[in-house]
């Protein structure tokens, strides 16, 4: 069950937790409050849409849950752990063995075809595979993002789409728990951006991976499990598909 | 094969112009460094055997002089030309020399300047050129030999005409360009027999002595030579260096001679009785003064040979690899005994000939340095302009758990492949630039050139250690550039992948 009133019957566990986060830029002489007090958990396996118009907060929101960016106060917890105190070696290695990301620009790596994209991962941890078991896991990627005709291409031979969908398997080659998604489906067009996301929910549904991403797509927001909509940085809605409004969100509003 | 290097390669062709700017100064270094090593190395070999086969063998023996250091062209001291020490105890060096497992064949030598003179300086109406001024015509640097052994010795000298100076006989064996040189100035057609007025100078002053030309030479090999070097023989050269009986006694003062160089007030040299009260009976005595001005055997003495005095022993080693242990060897001997001499090998011998190659490398060593600074600058500017473009890529990178380490190495990959390759590149066209410098075998056209050449001809040759050493300098240099742009890349937080466009 969700964690908090309202959700589930069944007591899910919380993978994420974040506890009254804020963030301030410093914008020439004034700081700019992107994020101004955000609490909220999510369960492992959610499908989970950040919602919200441009400059809500959500990509910064995202940004901390990925740990590539730091809270002005506040503290996230992955997995039950405090990430505030972790030195940048220990957020590396939580980055690259915790978390999978997509980009909105997809951000391939541009001289690598698509099987070396998502490879790429699997070269940066010290986690030894065999040969044969990477490769029969990355053409299972491959396939299951159906990109198996395409697997020698360089991203400047692919699709917007075709590359959105290099760029979840590479956030899925490292086996993560939880895949954070920024805007997605942003620089696609509306029927691949349906199927990008019909795939996410795929792949969450087959290998119970937590996905979180972030939207100001009303219909894309209606496929989550799990929506969080921000306004000017707070949370004015947290809930479950067709549950009522949890506790957390934002100060302000408990 | 890494993907740190599978990268570096693939983006040396994703971003060309860059790669092409590095490449181009890499490549152009690596050109210049073994180009202009082959013209060094040749220069030096050129000029190591043009000496060691021509006039200092592989080893060299000198006396030690405390004006500065010995070689065949004399003391170069701080106050001008010092004068050259003579060997001491030299039967004795010479035994220990010949004595030597290590040595081949060994003979003495002395040398010192000389000027042809034709007798009408000064003269207003004669015909005046180009010629008359120019020094090197008639400057001769003279040789003085031991005509017993020193052509079998010194076999790489061709006698072209008249017959090599035999024991005994004075005359003088010139460089046939010399010759010619000579007879434009001389405005007369010279000739083997013709007799020619050399004024030699040293530190113990001038001589002026007839000399018959007895041969004219060149050398077999062709090499780096001063052409005004002409062989005399060793008493005419002894006389006009100054190497006579004379020199070497030492002066004996008598009681009154002594007293007047002590006294420190020297207006006392000029009291009333600097004559004597009483003048000699019956004023001068002139037979006195005639008996006093009949004794020549001051002058006698000055212009008498030292047969005994040598300043140098130029030794030819069996193997030349026996000459720095020989030297060794004779330097330890020469301490043991109390000797003042000194062995050496031809660079010490060839002074500032020899010092003339050290200083071409500094001066080039410099110029490359220069080049390299120039070269890392612009090279660190292009990087520094990549790592700026790839922000994102970097940033991405970091957020998919890549670690700094790993940024490092990806570009370390990337400035080490660019600079291998490139510099390789460089080399192997510095080999093709001169094997074609080779093959067109072009003539020195003036005596600096033929020592920047080592010989009459540009023969530059390529070690595999200059080739080699090209390649890593340069690609220290890549390696240096880079250090620079990573620091920058490190800097780029992962959070940047969220702001690729």
């Amino acid at each position: 069950m969700y964690r908090g009133k309202g959700y589930g019957k069944e007591k899910r566990m919380a993978i994420i937790e974040i506890n009254d986060v804020k963030k301030v830029y410093p914008l020439g002489k004034v700081e700019v409050q992107a994020v101004k007090g955000v609490t909220f958990s999510i369960e492992k396996g959610d499908f989970v849409s950040i919602a919200g118009p441009s400059g809500s907060g959500k990509s910064t929101i995202l940004n901390m849950l990925g740990l590539i960016d730091k809270p002005t106060s506040g503290e996230v917890f992955i997995g039950g752990k405090a990430t505030s105190g972790l030195s940048d070696k220990d957020l590396t290695r939580f980055r690259h063995e915790v978390l999978g990301f997509v980009f909105q620009s997809f951000n391939l790596i541009p001289v690598l075809n698509v099987w070396e994209n998502i490879e790429f991962p699997l070269l940066l941890g010290k986690t030894k595979i065999s040969a044969s078991e990477k490769a029969s896991w990355i053409d299972w990627l491959i396939e299951e993002v159906g990109l198996t005709e395409w697997k020698t291409h360089k991203p400047n031979e692919l699709s917007g789409g075709q590359r959105q969908r290099v760029a979840i398997a590479r956030a899925l080659v490292t086996k993560p728990e939880i895949v954070l998604a920024d805007e997605p489906t942003a620089n696609l067009d509306s029927t691949t951006g349906e199927q990008i996301i019909e795939l996410m929910k795929k792949i969450n549904r087959e290998l119970d991976t937590t996905f979180i991403f972030s939207t100001h797509d009303a219909k894309i927001v209606d496929v989550a499990d799990h929506i969080i909509r921000l306004k000017d940085g707070l949370v004015i809605e947290n809930r479950r598909r067709g549950e009522d409004n949890v506790s957390g969100g934002s100060r302000g509003e408990e | 094969m890494p993907v740190t290097f599978r990268i570096a390669f693939r983006n040396l062709f994703e971003h060309k112009s860059k790669s092409l700017i590095i490449g181009i100064l890499l490549a152009l270094g690596a050109l210049i460094l073994v180009v202009g090593n082959s013209f060094i190395d040749a220069s030096r070999q050129g000029i190591r055997t043009s000496f060691t086969d021509n006039y200092t063998g592989d080893v060299f023996v000198s006396g030690v002089s405390e004006e500065g250091d010995v070689s065949l062209f004399g003391v170069m001291s701080v106050g001008g030309l010092a004068s050259t020490p003579v060997i001491p105890d030299f039967d004795k060096v010479l035994a220990e020399v010949r004595g030597s497992p290590l040595v081949s064949k060994a003979t003495g030598m002395a040398t010192s300047y000389g000027i042809v003179t034709r007798g009408d300086e000064g003269i207003d109406n004669l015909d005046s050129d180009d010629s008359d001024k120019d020094m090197t015509a008639r400057l001769l640097f003279l040789f003085g030999i031991d005509a017993r052994d020193y052509w079998t010795v010194f076999d790489s000298i061709d006698i072209t005409s008249g017959k090599a100076l035999e024991p005994g006989q004075t005359g003088l064996v010139i460089n046939e360009e010399q010759l010619s040189l000579l007879s434009k100035w001389m405005k007369r057609p010279l000739n083997i027999g013709d007799n020619l007025v050399v004024q030699g100078f040293s530190s113990a002053g001038m001589k002026i002595r007839e000399l018959p030309i007895v041969a004219t030479y060149k050398q077999k090999g062709g090499g780096a030579n001063p052409m005004q070097m002409a062989f005399v023989d060793i008493d005419t050269l002894r006389i006009m260096a100054g190497m006579t009986i004379g020199t070497n006694e030492n002066i004996v003062l008598n009681e009154s001679q002594t007293a007047m160089l002590s006294i420190d007030d020297t207006d006392s040299l000029f009291a009333d009785d600097l004559f004597e009260a009483t003048p000699a009976e019956g004023g001068f005595d002139e037979n006195l003064i005639q008996s006093q001005l009949a004794d020549t055997e001051a002058r006698e003495k000055a212009n008498t040979a030292d047969t005994g005095a040598w300043q140098f022993i130029v030794i030819k080693t069996k193997d030349p690899a026996g000459a720095k242990p020989l030297a060794a060897y004779l330097n330890e001997t020469f301490a043991k005994n109390d000797i003042k001499a000194s062995a050496g090998d031809w660079q010490k011998a060839a002074g500032p000939y020899g010092q003339s190659v050290d200083v071409i490398r500094i001066v080039f060593t410099v110029a490359i340095a220069i080049l390299c600074i120039v070269a890392i600058i612009i090279i660190m500017n292009t990087f520094v302009i990549s790592v700026i473009e790839r922000t994102g890529e970097i940033g991405t990178m970091r957020a998919i758990g890549a670690g700094k380490g790993f940024i490092r190495k990806l570009f370390a990959a990337e400035a080490l492949v660019l600079s291998l390759l490139f510099s390789t590149i460089g080399a192997l066209l510095g080999l093709g630039v001169t094997a074609i410098l080779g093959a067109l075998k072009l003539e020195a056209g003036n005596s600096f050139l033929e020592v920047l050449f080592g010989g009459k001809y540009l023969a530059p040759a390529v070690t595999p250690i200059s080739f080699f050493a090209a390649i890593v300098a340069m690609v220290a240099v890549g390696y240096i550039a880079h250090l620079y742009p990573v620091s920058v890349a490190l800097k780029i937080q992962p959070v940047r992948a969220m702001q690729q466009d």
